[in-house]
């Protein structure tokens, strides 16, 4: 993959969303005995987009790796006596973080596409 | 799994809530229940989640593990002579019901509630910055 503005927007983008659904999950099992906060690492995520399954026999699937399962962290941090370890306000600030970054890359989309629409305008 | 996948899940979090703060004011209602058809005073009820993957989503829902009636909580004899249900000692057992702990329970269930709530806010902001590229 080439670097550019666009892959990268687009692989941080990916882990936002699914961050989001982590903390959610979190939220949603805030309650549930023996459940323990998860949250993903971008680093570690990204570190892991470079490994690549191979194929070595014709029949092989081709490998879906999952970056994001590798780079999941459980913590233990809060557990509390139920064996959670969900803290509701800490997820809330991960919430308006996620929140404020996707706001932050959606608008450096806009315009990047302002900057391609100039760029073809000019031709005419 | 994407942010549609997201709101499910806190969906099933709102569910799960809703579904305990039902079972919390029944207790809070049948705090004073001395009979039931069942015979004997109302008891406590009370539930416990579990954590289950929903296979369609692949994410990790919370589920009603069990329902049941709290037997550990002694229930209150309180001194009543008066009473139809009184026993030869004039006490009459009422519910092992304490509003107090029903109400903290409540108080908690509904923080719970309402971050769901937020985090489906949230997941819907995201979409819909999304959608606003493509204008």
């Amino acid at each position: 993959m080439k670097p550019s503005l666009m892959n990268a927007v687009n692989s941080r983008m990916d882990y936002l969303i699914r961050r989001q659904g982590v903390v959610s999950e979190n939220i949603a099992n805030a309650e549930t005995p023996n459940y323990l906060s998860r949250d993903i690492n971008f680093k570690a995520s990204v570190n892991k987009m470079t490994l690549q399954l191979q194929n070595t026999n014709g029949k092989h699937i081709e490998g879906s790796g999952d970056r994001f399962k590798t780079a999941m962290t459980e913590s233990k941090e809060h557990m509390r006596y139920d064996g959670n370890s969900v803290k509701l306000d800490e997820e809330m600030y991960k919430l308006n973080e996620i929140q404020l970054q996707h706001r932050m890359l959606t608008n450096l989309m806009t315009k990047h596409m302002g900057f391609q629409r100039a760029v073809v305008n000019r031709q005419r | 799994m994407d942010l549609m996948d997201s709101m499910q899940t806190s969906l099933s979090g709102l569910r799960a809530q809703s579904a305990r703060m039902n079972m919390l004011s029944e207790n809070i209602a049948n705090a004073e229940s001395v009979q039931t058809p069942e015979g004997g005073p109302y008891r406590r009820q009370m539930m416990t989640f579990r954590a289950e993957v929903n296979r369609q989503t692949g994410m990790v829902e919370p589920k009603i593990a069990r329902e049941y009636k709290d037997t550990n909580t002694p229930l209150k004899p309180i001194y009543d002579p008066s009473h139809e249900l009184a026993d030869a000692q004039g006490f009459v057992l009422y519910p092992n019901v304490d509003t107090f702990v029903e109400q903290t329970d409540m108080r908690t269930a509904t923080r719970s509630y309402e971050a769901n709530l937020t985090a489906i806010e949230s997941a819907k902001e995201m979409m819909v910055r999304s959608i606003e590229l493509l204008r």
